[in-house]
Parts: structure tokens; C-alpha cells; sequence
């Protein structure tokens, strides 16, 4: 039997909680007494009303003496010392079914709390912060205040600050911390070299002008934002959502105040005539995922969509978890379900469409973002069309005279000879033979029925009775594609609805027409993709069953909902337009058909005299059709003495469809203007953003948060015990924008600082950044923290000067090593009493490896890039196998690991292997793990193999000497010359690869091919690969990949 | 040269440990952190376990209840009658089928028969499961919220319908550490069916470790050259130089250490030795030559085709003798909405021997009795055809009621649970929701659900969310 080994595969986290200061210390509510009854006991005497046991809440002093639950002053009184300390298992508390029993230490200090006179105080972090009173502090070592806070807590204990951090390491440091990168080796030198005092805050100016500042400031916000470039979910299609990713760094670079920061993404949209960047900011809340699996309620996950805005919202401003509220008041902080419900109504107002899984482009709403080349061109087609339009219209205008022009030109004859019918089709349904179909237009018999049409009696003559199993498939024809009018007359004598007729290819988000009887009422689609790119319109009476009705479509060609019409019995009916956004072609192969879509909505009833026109009919004709007649011959109009007005107006536009060649010449060129402004807008990235619905949708309180189970209905309303709102706030998501960037709010300047308190540090000073709640941790220094927000506030919500303060203070540039004394007290540095060290992120490790080798492009912004990646690992998991990695060739294989592509549901392995999370949900703080998974990666990814290659390049490059491209290697990679003991390590790798290869040079020929770019030609194979595996060497060292 | 590496390595750990006054204080605080974890997190089982590891089949797509094991006689009579409203009873329908007009009861086209002591019913489809009879705890009365399929696998393998939860297996790597040490406690494979293409993706939170740690996230074992991804030195370097290579990076890291003083240093430099040693132990688990011929008899000649379901079934065996926890097959193609009774017989074929045969291994080999073997899908399928009544039909996703059937482990073998009514459409009896079976299995692997917890964000998380219950019915 194999042994129980505990650390395989375990983090080694160190889970300690902040050393202990003093126990002779005054109790502290909210440090030692909050909680223990928050965790043992609010569960069922806390702020949850329906959950609350014996009418006992522990939340409220009063409360708590009324119901004699505590005498304060008299533990031995208090009846929950009593039941605390009971020995019957069936009045202890908290009972032994919660698990959740109390320490003998927790049962002294609920003791010694009430005997102190049980105060009870507002959770420290609803407060909002004052700027507090600086210690008194150690001149010697350090006067700011940061420091003084430092050293403050530093006193009683006796411990004392660490030196400084050698230059190098220090520099080596700050890059690391404030863009993500190493210095170069000239960096280093030219640091090394300036004795000026301000060299240090010279190179952290610099560095905070840099867009890689940007970047790695971006970076982290990548995963509160839960950025990815897929959908996730079943389908996963790719998504475009980067120019938000581009807007982030930006903003960063720009120095955006924090507050506008977050402003513009919570609420860009609802600025006064926002900018396409303000809008592009509101991504933020679009970055969630969107489900187009095929059977989904749609309602259920819009639900889930909103839900998640909550969660990331509240997270990442908040630092409070909104989603215990969703199904029951929350159980430790005081924020109602109501309340819950109030926050949410903010993100409810959103028409999220439901996109459809073929042909994503992006969940509606959404804009399209080009770069500014794309800009311009766009700019001059929309003129172009502009002018056409203005063509095409005089043309309209001038139709009579045109017309009166074209026929003095033409003869009768020649005109009939080219317009005697404008019908396509015509199936009178005649005949008693069903097989096919005789089309009196043609002379011919087309289609196949399928299942068993009957001959019935019909409105004229026969008709065909279709029993809901049968229709007949016609072929390709009716092959419209939207752009040209037409118009199809149909009788239809129902008992059931279901396709009249339809051209459609449901597999292809339905493109193509159908008319159909749906819930009594004839409705029609015209799809290019449903619902994102569509028109569909439905008449707004509803007609008899097991009646005749005369059914006509009239489409004017204009891909417009007001361009459609539908007729029954010769009326024009008025339509509720439910879809009105078709922009592309609804042609399709596929057949049309009478009685079925493709393949559902079979109709039941009979169908008579169906006809299919290339022009829009005209009224009259409408009429002549209802009347039983057939469609005057327009021809015959010509030779008449005198016109009505009617008569007069169908003559013009069927000169305008028909005869007219300037205006076609003119619809033609737009037809191409305005295709070719698809074709190129089809390319623009689609960002989704938020957009208000007038009027607001309205929101209901969900029991249980199921999507299915309103309860009363709630207006937008913020958490009142936090800040309340102005009077006159706005009730949107701009006036919830606001108060979370009020000055008094207690947490979002906090939670900031606290965050960025975390990239420097390992840890924040709130260890829980994603809670600052009553069960969150508290602060291990209360007053630094307080410090931090007051002056972001202050200073107008400036990013780079607080992260300036920060690596300049002299608590961040202190040596790192550890002391044994360190170790044993303090190991994960809550004290500070020596500078961070941790090993680095997965960005990082990977961005830093491929700027110590030189193979690193620092282009900013733009689409995903997808690195090397082992091959397959999407088609195990994808939707049909499809959807292949393809790795780019070129400058996507060496972009910062920001930028690689991010497939939700199988994301980048050598990123999630080093705790970078799969983005589903907004996260606050990652693990820190080690396992051999990420030794595998170091040492074999090709990544990594030909960046040590490149680096070996370059170290053989530097020097004819071994040692001096060792050192010109540690320069690269740790900022530091190498030892005499490594110099030492390194040579012996050295001499054994070279031996190896010098035997073995297929195999230094073979490690020089890892990759996609060549190996320097000029340097020996042997001796490359030898240098190779000295630099992998070096890539893999602890101190390249750790900060220290 | 492997004897050697061991010894070697061996040396060298103790070396770098005793070399400097923080050699024994590194030494102490790692086995000190790992007590501590082990206390936080439960790292020993809340009480005696009946299963230490566990392989689930996971069938995915939903597999058909009708077709497989869940006969139900009276369906030949009411073939082609309209689904009564009051066996529906207003169930909410995928976005599929909710527009039907028309529900017609579909009998399966396949034969069933009875087997074993239990008399438990199988389709002709299963019929070397069949023989398994005895061993089998087949549970008929499955029931899921869910209707479809994102949804429903999530539910099934993290507890929640919504992404972010931890998945089962890093659940059970979080709560009982690893047994092995050069594998990963917690292996993925992944098979294609060959009934169909699978219209529904895996995704990387069914293996994914939410908010635990990510070192618990599900190890991908693939087929091909690299089973572990980055497993195989780059093409030029042999385990020699790669271990030369490596006693100079631990020697430099060593040097790091002393000087820093750093315990996560030696933390670090031991996943180098345990990635060199993986290295090593992960080619011999997935070389095949050590099987006797026989074992290809018992799991079919597929099981020598990596990447086959039989293939997987036969490593699944390998690993969980390695010490592996948890050990989780996916076999995809069983989204039947069509042709169903041309398909299901392929799927039927993929796995019914190897299934077979490994709960016949492990139970020759001792094994299964502390094993516990999981099958099913998210959800069944519905007792009326999706579109009009076909010959070769299909049925939309069904959530009122599915068959799922366990083996081993503390789970009661040669029983049946639970009752459909005779359009196996809703549970008359016994009903199982899937927190019930997440309780019951981690009941069986020696922990309660209710204390195995997670905090975050200010919550105790569980992988029963706030239900479940230990179902005494299934166990042994």
C-alpha cells in the first residue's frame, strides 16, 4: 500500500491568520467577537428573517439584552454563556447539527466580551475611512507614511525593519511589479550606474509612463472583468470583445481617475451622447458568458446574466459577495434580499438578445468598432450611398414625366412583349393528380408531395388538404434575397396554424421567408439570422379557422419591417413589427414549400390558388385578386384613354421597378455601396455593451432566485447601509455609478487600494480582497488601509500616484530574504517586516521568459493571439469536434500572454496551470500553487525551449568566454552577475550537454528546430544546444520566476 | 539509470535539506503546512471510508433510460398514443420540443431480459453489463432540475447548474489529498462515441477546481505522444542530460535557498523532482506491453487503440492501482434528438465490454471493493419522439427520470432502486436527487457533505450547495 503523501499536488499555502499582537489586549468586536457569532451563530439568529430561530437575533445589542440572550456586564447571567457551555446535547449551542462547535478559546472571549459591557460596533468596513492620525515613527529608517503605519504595528512586537534590497534585485523588482517585465541588461547597467538620489523614482516615472504599465495594470483587471474571447457554455463560439481589453489599457496609460475609471464601464452608455469608447467601456458588464445552446430557456439564463453583473459589480467595487442575498437575505452581512433585488433592477434594463449558436457575431446589443483606416472607408461608402439615395429618390419623383418620356420612345408592342405577366408563379391546385404541382405560369408540372396531399374542394374549384404530415417541396424557386420586391397571394382554410409556405434553411439560424398562421394570426419572417439579422411582422387580428381567407405578402425590397405588408381578404392589415433588423441576404437553396417550414410547422387545412409575383402588388390588384379575378395585365392599362389616380400610381412604380434604367443603374451601384459597407462592417470586432430599454423592463423580487418565481415587484435602490443615495439620484445605472464613486462610500476606494495593495505585496492588507464583509478578514493594518483610500480620494482618484507611493515607500523596497525568526512568526509577511517574494503569475512567468530571451513583441492592443498550444485539446472537447487551434505564425507567438486567446470552456493550459482561472466568474485573487504540472510546462513547453535557445543566442553572442556568458545570461534573466558557486553549477551543464551533443549531434540539430524560429545559422549546432540547455537552465531557476 | 536517478534524488533532497540551520526549519514547515492544511481542509476522511477512489463513466449527451435498463413493458401498447397531460403534467420542455404539437409515445425497439440474482432488466444493447448484474446498484430513479445539456453536466459534475463551483473530483482531491505520488490525484479522459458526433461541447469547468486551489483541477491523460500535456522532453534531450540538467538547477535553487532562506524554494525544487519522476511514471502507466493478452480478451481488442473508451476503461484500472483518487472518463455521442435506434446500438457497443470488464478486473484484483465505479449521463430522455413518430425516432432530454448505476465502493451491489411509471416519464418511487447521490458518494468515501466545506467570499460552500443527503438505500 502506497503511503499517504500529502504534498503531491497540494499548494503549499501557508494558511495562517494575522500573528497575534497581544492577548492581554482589549477585546475588539469586530476583530475577535464578530466573528465568532457571525460564523456560529447569525446563521439562524442573524440578519435572515425567514431563517431565524426562537425570534433571537445576535446582529443587534438590543435585540440581544431584550431577549436576556446577554447581560452585559454579567456573562454568568447571559443565557448564551449558558447554552454555550451546556452539557445536553439538545439545548447546546450552536447545535451540534450546524458542525459548527466553539472553541473553549472563542467561549472565553464571548465571556470576557460581555463582561467588558458586550459592545457592539458597526462593521469597521461600512465605515467610511478617515484620514487617520500618522504614528509616531522611526525617523531613522523611514518618514512616510506608509512606513510609519508599517513599523507602528511593529513596536510591540520588537521587530524591525529589513535593509533595503540590493539595487539590482530592487529595480529587477519594481519592473516585475509595475509592467509585468524584467529590466534589460542596458536597463540594469544604466541603473547600476546613477548615483543620483533620485534614480530610483526617475526609473518608477519612467515605468509608470510606459504602455506596459498599462498593460499590467489591464492584466489584473482581465480577471475581475472575466475577459475571455469565447462565449463559454456548450457552444462556445469566439466573441470580439478585445477593444474593451483596449479601452482598459488605455485607460490606465491615460491615467483615468479611478472613479471615471469605473464609471464609464458601469455606465459610459447613459452619458450624454456617449462616445464610442464610453460605450465600448460598458463591455465590462457584457463580458459574462452567453449560452446558445439549442433548447435553453432563454429567460432562465438572461436571469443568470444579470445575476452575474451583480455578482462582478459588487465584487469588484464592493468587495462584497451580493449573491448570498439572491435566494434569502443575506445571513451575515446586513443586506436584504429586497435589497438584493434593488441592486439587481440596475442591471435588468438591458435588452440582452438571445443570439443564435451558427452564426454568432455578438449578443445584442452591440456595436461594431473599426480602426480608424476602416473608419474612413466606411465614411466615404455612407456618402456614396447618401448621394445614391438622393438619385434614387428624384428618380421616384419624377417617375410620371419619365414614364410619359419612356413611352413616347417605345411601342405598346415592345412593352408587352417584355412585361405581358409579373407573375413567377401561379398553382391554380386544379388537379386531382397530387403528386406534383402544375404551375400555370410555366405550363409545367414542378415539385414532389411529400407525405399525402388530398384534392379537396377548394375556394375556386379544387384545393389541396394538407393533414399536417404532408406538404409539397417545390424546388429552388421564389429565390429572393431581400434587396428586390415581391409579393406571394395565398387562400388558406385552417384547423390548425403552421407554415403556409416557406423558403428556409432552419439549420442556418433560419435564413430565408415564411408566412405563417401562428396563435390564429398570420405572421411572416424574412431572415438573414435569427433574431440578430431578420424582419418579422405580425398581422395584428387574429382570423376563423375552418374558413377561407385570402392571404397576400407585399415586400417592397427595402429590408425594412415598414416595407412589408400583409393583406387578408383584401385589407391591409396593421402589424406589431416584433423583429426589425435584417441587413443581409435571405437567400437560401433550400426549397420552397407549401404547408412546412424546413422541417417543423406543418399546417393542417387546405390550400388554394397561390401565386408569387417579382413586384410589389399594388392595392387595386390586391382587390382583383380577392375579388377571384386574376391581376390586371398591366398592358392592357397602357391602351386605355385615361387613367384613375390608382391606376396612375401602380402604372409609375411599375415603371420604377420595371423600366426605368437609370434609377436601376442607380440601385444597382447602392446595392453594391451598401454591400460592400456590410461586407467590411461584417469584418469590424463586435463589442457588446449595455443600452437602457424604454420603457424599463420591470423587476421582481425571485423567490428562492429562480428565474420562474416573481414575487413582488422592486424598484432600483442601493444598499442603504453602506451610503444612502442623494434624493435626487438618478434611478439608473449612472446614479448606482455615482454613489459607488461617492466620497463617502466606505468600500470602493478601499477595496481599490487593497487590490493594488495585493500585486505588491502577495497579499492584501485585507487578506480577502473579494470580502470585505462581516465574514471577511480584517484588515491587518486598519489604519494604512484607511490611509491608502483617503488619498486616492483626495487626489482626484489617481491610479499612478498610489501605485508611485507604494514601491516608493520604504516597506516595498525592503530585502526580501527571510529570517528564521520570519519564518516562524510571520511566513506569509503580514507584517512586512521584509519586502515581498512570491513566485510570479502566469502572464508574468511567460512575459518574462520572453523578454529575458529577446523574443518578447511589445505591440499593445488588438485581437486575441494564439501562442503554441499541444495540439487537439479543442476537438476533445468542442461541439462536433470542430473548431481546431490553429497557432499564429510570426509576432502572435511572442505577444505578452495578455493577449492570448481565451477559450472558456478550454483555456490556455500553460496559463491554468500556473492559477490563472477559466474567466466563467469574476475573480478577486488567485490561488498560488506549485506543482510539478508547472515544472512539465518550464522545462518542455516549446515556449520556453526556444526562448532558451534565443537567449543562448545571445549569451554566445556576448562573449567568446563561458563565464562571461553565464554572467551576460544572469544579467538577462535575474538582473545580477552570476557567483563564482554558479558560475561553477552552470559550467558542469555545460560540459555534460556539450559532451552529449558532441556524441550525439542528431540530437543538438533536433533541439535546435523547437519552435518556429530558425536557429542562428552562424553558431555551431553542438554548441548552440549546449548553451541551450544552460539558458532553459537559467529560465527555470526559482529566482526567474519569483519576484524577490 | 532509474535505480540510480531514485537513489540520487533521494541524496540530494535529504542534502539540501540538512545543508544550512534552514534546512530542517524548511523541512518542518513544509510537513507542518501540510498538517495544517490537512486540518482545515479534512485531508483525513471524517470517519471510515468504505471507497478510497473512484472511476465515473461519464456518459455524456443522456444516454436513453428507455433503451438501456429501464424496461418498461406497457410502452408496446401505448406506442404511438399521444402523451397523456396527466403523465406530463405541464413539465417545462427544451426550447426543442416545447413547440410540438404533438407528444407520441415511443416504445424502444430493443428486447429486454432479465439477469442476475436482482433480476434487474437490461436492453439487449448491454449484454456483458448484463452478467455484471450482481455487482451493480442500479439507480432508476435519477432526477435533475436541468433540461439541458450545459446545464445539466455541470450540475451533475459540480453540484450547481451556474459555472463557478469546484468539480467532484477536486472536491475529492481537496478533501483526501493524492495517494500517489507521481500522478496527478485527479485524471481526465475523454472519448469520442462512434454513434454520432457529439452536438454538445465538454467544458473546462467539469474537471475545474472553481474556487479551490487550482492544484486540484482534473489532470488531462491523453492518447498519443504526450499523455500529460508537456510530459515529453523537447525532441534532443534524453532522461540523462534532462537529469544532469536538473542537478544543476536543483544545486543553483539550493544555493537560492540558503541564502534567502525561502521554504517555498524547497517546495518548488521538489515539483521539479516529482515532474522528472512523472516523467518516468506516467510512460510506464500508459505502456500497455506489461498486459497479458488475456486483459484484451476481458476488455475487448479496442482497449489497444488509445483514446477508446475501452482504452480508457483499461487505464482507468491502471490508475486507480497507482493510487490515483479520482479517475474521470467522459465518452460523448449520446445526444440522441434522432436516428436513435441507429445509434444507441454503436454507443451500446463502445462501452458495454470494457464496462464490463473493469468492474470484473478490479473486483479479481481486490480493488473494488474500495473502488467505487460511477455510471451515467446528465439526464435521460423523453418517453415521446421528438418530431413526428419516425422509425428511427429520437427523443429530446429528460430530466424527470434517468438510470444511473454504481458498483463497488460501499454501494449495495445486485440492487435496484427506485421506480418510473409506465411511460418511465416521471418516479413513483424512491426518488434521487443528484445532491442526494454527491452526498451518498461522499459518504462512502469516508466524508460527510455537510462539513466538507470551502470558504469563500464569506461563505461555507459545499458540493451539496445547501441539500443532499446520504441515501441509506444504496448502500451496502
Amino acid at each position: 500500500m502506497r503511503g499517504l503523501i500529502l504534498c503531491a499536488f497540494f499548494p503549499l499555502v501557508l494558511a495562517c491568520p494575522i500573528p497575534h499582537l497581544d492577548a492581554q489586549e482589549k477585546i475588539d468586536f469586530i476583530r475577535d467577537v464578530q466573528p465568532i457569532l457571525a460564523n456560529h451563530c447569525w446563521s439562524c439568529h442573524g440578519p435572515d428573517e425567514n431563517s431565524r430561530q426562537g425570534e433571537l437575533r445576535l446582529d443587534q445589542r438590543d435585540a440581544a439584552i431584550a431577549k436576556k440572550a446577554i447581560v452585559p456586564g454579567d456573562s454568568k447571567q447571559s443565557q448564551i454563556v449558558s447554552r454555550i457551555h451546556e452539557t445536553d446535547p439538545e439545548t447546546l449551542m450552536p447545535p451540534a447539527s450546524a458542525n459548527k462547535p466553539l472553541t473553549e478559546a472563542q467561549k472565553a472571549t464571548l465571556a470576557k466580551w460581555i463582561d467588558s459591557g458586550a459592545e457592539f460596533a458597526q462593521h469597521w468596513a461600512f465605515i467610511p475611512p478617515t484620514d487617520p492620525k500618522l504614528p509616531e515613527g522611526k525617523a531613522s529608517w523611514s518618514n512616510k507614511p506608509i512606513d510609519l503605519f508599517v513599523a507602528d504595528k511593529w513596536k510591540s512586537l520588537g521587530l524591525q525593519e529589513s535593509p533595503q534590497a540590493d539595487r539590482g534585485t530592487l529595480l529587477r523588482r519594481v519592473y516585475l511589479d509595475l509592467t509585468g517585465l524584467p529590466p534589460s541588461a542596458e536597463d540594469t547597467e544604466a541603473f547600476l550606474a546613477d548615483n543620483s538620489k533620485d534614480a530610483f523614482e526617475k526609473v518608477v516615472d519612467r515605468l509608470l509612463a510606459s504602455q506596459a504599465y498599462a498593460e499590467r495594470m489591464a492584466m489584473t483587471w482581465l480577471d475581475l472583468a472575466r475577459y475571455a474571447d469565447t462565449n463559454g457554455y456548450n457552444n462556445d463560439e469566439d466573441r470580439t470583445m478585445w477593444p474593451w481589453r483596449d479601452w482598459v489599457i488605455q485607460a490606465f496609460h491615460q491615467n483615468m481617475p479611478y472613479d471615471q475609471f469605473l464609471v464609464e464601464q458601469l455606465a459610459g452608455d447613459l452619458f450624454e451622447s456617449p462616445t464610442r469608447d464610453q460605450l465600448i467601456a460598458t463591455g465590462f458588464l457584457r463580458n459574462q458568458g452567453h449560452n446558445t445552446e439549442g433548447g435553453i430557456i432563454v429567460e432562465e439564463y438572461r436571469v443568470e446574466y444579470v445575476a452575474d453583473r451583480v455578482h462582478t459589480t459588487s465584487t469588484v467595487c464592493l468587495g462584497l459577495s451580493m449573491q448570498c442575498a439572491r435566494c434569502h437575505d443575506h445571513k451575515y452581512d446586513p443586506i436584504s434580499q429586497n435589497e438584493y433585488y434593488q441592486f439587481y433592477a440596475y442591471f435588468n434594463n438591458l435588452d440582452e438578445k438571445q443570439a443564435s449558436y451558427s452564426k454568432f457575431v455578438a449578443a445584442e446589443p452591440f456595436i461594431r468598432v473599426p480602426s480608424s483606416d476602416q473608419e474612413s472607408q466606411i465614411n466615404q461608402l455612407q456618402s456614396e450611398i447618401g448621394k445614391l439615395t438622393e438619385g434614387i429618390a428624384q428618380r421616384k419623383t419624377d417617375a410620371g414625366k419619365n414614364f410619359k418620356q419612356w413611352l413616347a420612345e417605345h411601342s405598346i408592342e415592345e412593352f408587352q412583349k417584355r412585361f405581358g405577366n409579373q407573375e413567377l408563379h401561379h398553382f391554380a391546385l386544379e388537379s386531382d393528380d397530387e403528386s406534383s404541382l402544375f404551375d400555370q405560369v410555366t405550363k409545367q408540372r414542378i415539385g414532389i408531395a411529400k407525405g399525402n396531399p388530398k384534392s379537396d374542394e377548394g375556394k375556386f374549384g379544387r384545393s389541396i388538404r394538407l393533414d399536417g404530415q404532408s406538404h409539397y417541396d417545390l424546388g429552388n424557386i421564389a429565390n429572393f434575397d431581400g434587396t428586390k420586391p415581391f409579393s406571394i397571394s395565398v387562400w388558406v382554410n385552417a384547423q390548425e396554424g403552421g407554415a403556409v409556405l416557406s423558403k428556409m434553411d432552419e439549420d442556418s439560424a433560419f435564413q430565408g421567408f415564411d408566412l405563417l398562421l401562428e396563435n390564429g394570426k398570420i405572421s411572416s419572417h424574412l431572415i438573414h439570422q435569427w433574431p440578430s439579422d431578420a424582419i418579422k411582422v405580425i398581422s395584428k387580428p387574429a382570423i376563423s379557422t375552418d374558413a377561407w381567407h385570402h392571404i397576400v405578402l407585399v415586400y417592397d425590397g427595402s429590408r425594412s419591417a415598414s416595407g412589408t405588408k400583409i393583406y387578408v381578404d383584401g385589407k391591409n392589415q396593421e402589424l406589431e413589427i416584433a423583429n426589425d433588423n435584417l441587413k443581409s441576404s435571405i437567400a437560401t437553396s433550400k426549397p420552397f414549400h407549401l404547408g412546412l417550414r424546413e422541417r417543423s410547422l406543418a399546417f393542417r387545412g387546405r390550400i388554394d390558388r397561390c401565386s408569387i409575383f417579382n413586384g410589389q402588388l399594388q392595392p387595386e390588384q390586391v382587390a382583383e385578386l380577392f375579388a377571384g379575378k386574376d391581376v390586371s395585365k398591366i398592358d392592357e392599362w397602357l391602351k386605355k384613354e385615361s387613367l384613375t389616380s390608382e391606376e396612375r400610381q401602380v402604372m409609375e412604380s411599375f415603371y420604377l421597378a420595371n423600366l426605368d434604367e437609370d434609377l436601376a443603374n442607380q440601385q444597382k451601384t447602392l446595392a453594391k455601396a451598401q454591400k460592400d459597407r456590410q461586407n467590411l462592417e461584417e469584418q469590424l470586432p463586435a463589442v457588446m455593451v449595455m443600452k437602457e430599454m424604454v420603457p424599463p423592463r420591470e423587476t421582481f423580487l425571485l423567490k428562492r432566485g429562480q428565474y420562474d418565481q416573481p414575487a413582488n415587484k422592486v424598484n432600483v435602490g442601493v444598499p442603504g447601509v453602506l451610503l444612502k443615495q442623494p434624493e435626487n439620484a438618478r434611478q439608473d445605472r449612472l446614479g448606482l455609478a455615482k454613489w459607488l464613486v461617492d466620497p463617502k462610500n466606505p468600500l470602493t476606494a478601499r477595496v481599490a487600494v487593497n487590490r493594488w495593495w495585493q500585486s505588491y505585496f502577495g497579499t492584501g492588507i485585507v487578506k480577502t480582497t473579494e470580502d470585505f464583509g462581516i465574514t471577511g478578514e480584517v484588515p491587518s493594518h486598519p489604519e494604512l488601509l484607511d490611509y491608502l483610500a483617503v488619498k486616492l480620494i483626495a487626489s482626484g482618484w489617481n491610479v499612478k500616484a498610489i501605485q508611485k507611493e507604494i514601491v516608493m515607500s520604504a516597506t516595498y523596497q525592503q530585502d526580501s530574504r527571510i529570517g528564521s525568526a520570519g519564518i516562524e512568526h510571520d511566513p506569509e509577511n503580514r507584517l512586512l517586516a521584509r519586502g515581498p517574494r512570491y513566485r510570479l503569475g502566469a502572464e508574468t512567468i511567460r512575459d518574462n521568459a520572453l523578454a529575458i530571451s529577446g523574443l518578447l513583441v511589445s505591440k499593445v492592443g488588438g485581437p486575441s493571439v494564439k501562442p503554441y498550444q499541444p495540439d487537439g485539446l479543442w476537438e476533445d472537447v468542442t461541439v462536433d469536434r470542430r473548431g481546431k487551434y490553429v497557432a499564429d505564425t510570426g509576432e502572435g507567438l511572442y505577444r505578452r500572454s495578455m493577449y492570448t486567446f481565451w477559450k472558456r470552456t478550454c483555456p490556455p493550459p500553460s496559463m491554468m496551470n500556473f492559477d490563472a482561472p477559466n474567466r466563467e466568474v469574476c475573480l478577486a485573487r488567485r490561488a498560488r500553487t506549485n506543482t510539478p504540472l508547472q515544472s512539465l510546462i518550464l522545462l518542455n513547453d516549446p515556449t520556453y525551449i526556444e526562448a532558451a535557445r534565443s537567449l543562448a543566442e545571445t549569451m554566445i553572442r556576448a562573449s567568446d568566454s563561458s563565464d562571461a556568458r553565464i554572467n551576460a545570461g544572469y544579467k538577462r534573466a535575474v538582473a545580477r552577475s552570476a557567483k563564482p558557486e554558479e558560475l561553477a553549477i552552470l559550467s558542469e551543464v555545460l560540459q555534460q550537454a556539450s559532451d552529449r551533443f558532441k556524441q550525439h549531434p542528431e540530437m543538438a540539430s533536433a533541439l535546435n528546430k523547437t519552435g518556429s524560429k530558425p536557429a542562428a545559422a552562424q553558431i555551431d549546432p553542438v554548441e548552440l544546444a549546449s548553451w541551450t540547455v544552460v539558458a532553459s537552465t537559467l529560465l527555470n531557476l526559482d529566482e526567474t520566476i519569483s519576484k524577490r | 539509470m532509474e535505480k540510480e536517478t531514485k537513489i540520487r534524488l533521494a541524496f540530494d533532497r535529504r542534502n539540501f535539506l540538512r545543508q544550512s540551520a534552514v534546512g530542517s526549519m524548511a523541512l518542518s514547515s513544509l510537513i507542518g503546512s501540510s498538517v495544517q492544511s490537512a486540518a482545515i481542509s479534512g485531508k483525513a476522511p471524517h470517519f471510515p471510508a468504505k471507497a478510497k477512489r473512484i472511476i465515473y463513466l461519464f456518459q455524456s449527451g443522456g444516454p436513453s433510460q428507455l433503451e438501456l435498463m429501464d424496461y418498461k413493458p406497457k410502452l408496446k401498447e401505448l406506442h404511438g398514443s399521444e402523451l397523456p397531460d396527466s403523465i406530463r403534467q405541464g413539465q417545462r420542455l427544451t426550447g426543442m420540443t416545447s413547440g410540438q404539437k404533438s407528444f407520441p409515445v415511443v416504445a424502444p425497439k430493443f428486447r429486454f431480459q432479465q439477469h442476475g440474482k436482482s433480476g434487474a432488466w437490461f436492453s439487449e444493447l448491454l449484454p456483458y453489463t448484463a452478467k455484471m448484474s450482481d455487482d451493480l446498484c442500479i439507480i432508476r430513479s435519477m432526477h435533475t432540475e436541468a433540461i439541458n445539456h450545459d446545464p445539466a453536466i455541470t450540475f451533475m459534475q459540480t453540484g450547481s447548474q451556474q459555472p463557478g463551483r469546484p468539480s467532484l473530483g477536486s472536491w475529492m482531491s481537496y478533501g483526501l489529498g493524492s495517494e500517489a505520488d507521481d500522478l496527478p490525484s485527479f485524471v481526465v479522459m475523454i472519448s469520442h462515441g462512434t454513434g454520432k458526433d457529439a452536438n454538445q461541447g465538454l467544458l473546462d469547468r467539469l474537471w475545474g477546481s472553481g474556487f479551490l486551489p487550482s492544484s486540484h483541477q482534473g489532470v488531462k491523460l491523453r492518447s498519443g505522444s504526450d499523455p500529460v500535456l508537456y510530459l515529453n522532453d523537447p525532441a534532443g534531450m534524453d532522461r540523462d542530460l534532462r537529469r544532469k540538467m536538473l542537478d544543476g538547477l536543483a544545486k543553483l535553487n539550493d544555493l537560492q535557498r540558503i541564502q534567502d532562506g525561502d521554504p517555498e524554494i524547497a517546495t518548488r525544487m521538489e515539483q521539479y523532482e516529482m515532474a522528472f519522476r512523472m516523467q518516468a511514471s506516467v510512460p510506464e502507466l500508459t505502456d500497455l506491453s506489461d498486459e497479458p493478452a488475456e486483459t484484451f480478451d476481458l476488455y475487448g481488442a479496442n482497449a489497444k487503440s488509445p483514446g477508446t473508451f475501452a482504452a480508457n476503461c483499461l487505464m482507468a484500472r491502471r490508475l486507480v492501482e497507482r493510487g490515483v483518487r479520482f479517475v474521470q472518463l467522459y465518452h460523448r455521442g449520446w445526444d440522441n434528438h434522432g436516428n436513435l435506434p441507429s445509434n444507441i446500438p454503436k454507443q451500446c457497443q463502445d462501452i458495454d465490454q470494457p464496462q464490463a470488464a473493469l468492474i470484473a478486473d478490479l473486483k479479481r484484483r481486490g480493488l473494488l471493493e474500495d473502488t467505487l465505479v460511477i455510471w451515467g449521463g446528465e439526464f435521460g430522455r423523453t418517453v415521446y419522439s421528438q418530431g413526428s413518430l419516425q422509425d428511427d425516432y429520437g427523443r429530446d432530454h429528460h430530466g424527470r427520470c434517468f438510470t444511473m448505476w454504481m458498483a463497488g465502493g460501499g454501494f449495495k451491489p445486485g440492487t435496484v432502486v427506485g421506480e418510473t411509471d409506465d411511460y418511465g416519464y416521471n418516479i413513483v418511487k424512491d426518488p434521487i436527487h443528484i445532491h442526494d447521490l454527491h452526498g451518498t458518494i461522499l459518504h462512502c468515501m469516508g466524508m460527510d457533505h455537510l462539513r466538507l466545506t470551502y470558504r469563500y467570499q464569506g461563505r461555507d460552500f459545499r458540493l451539496t450547495d445547501i441539500h443532499g443527503r446520504v441515501v441509506p438505500e444504496l448502500l451496502a
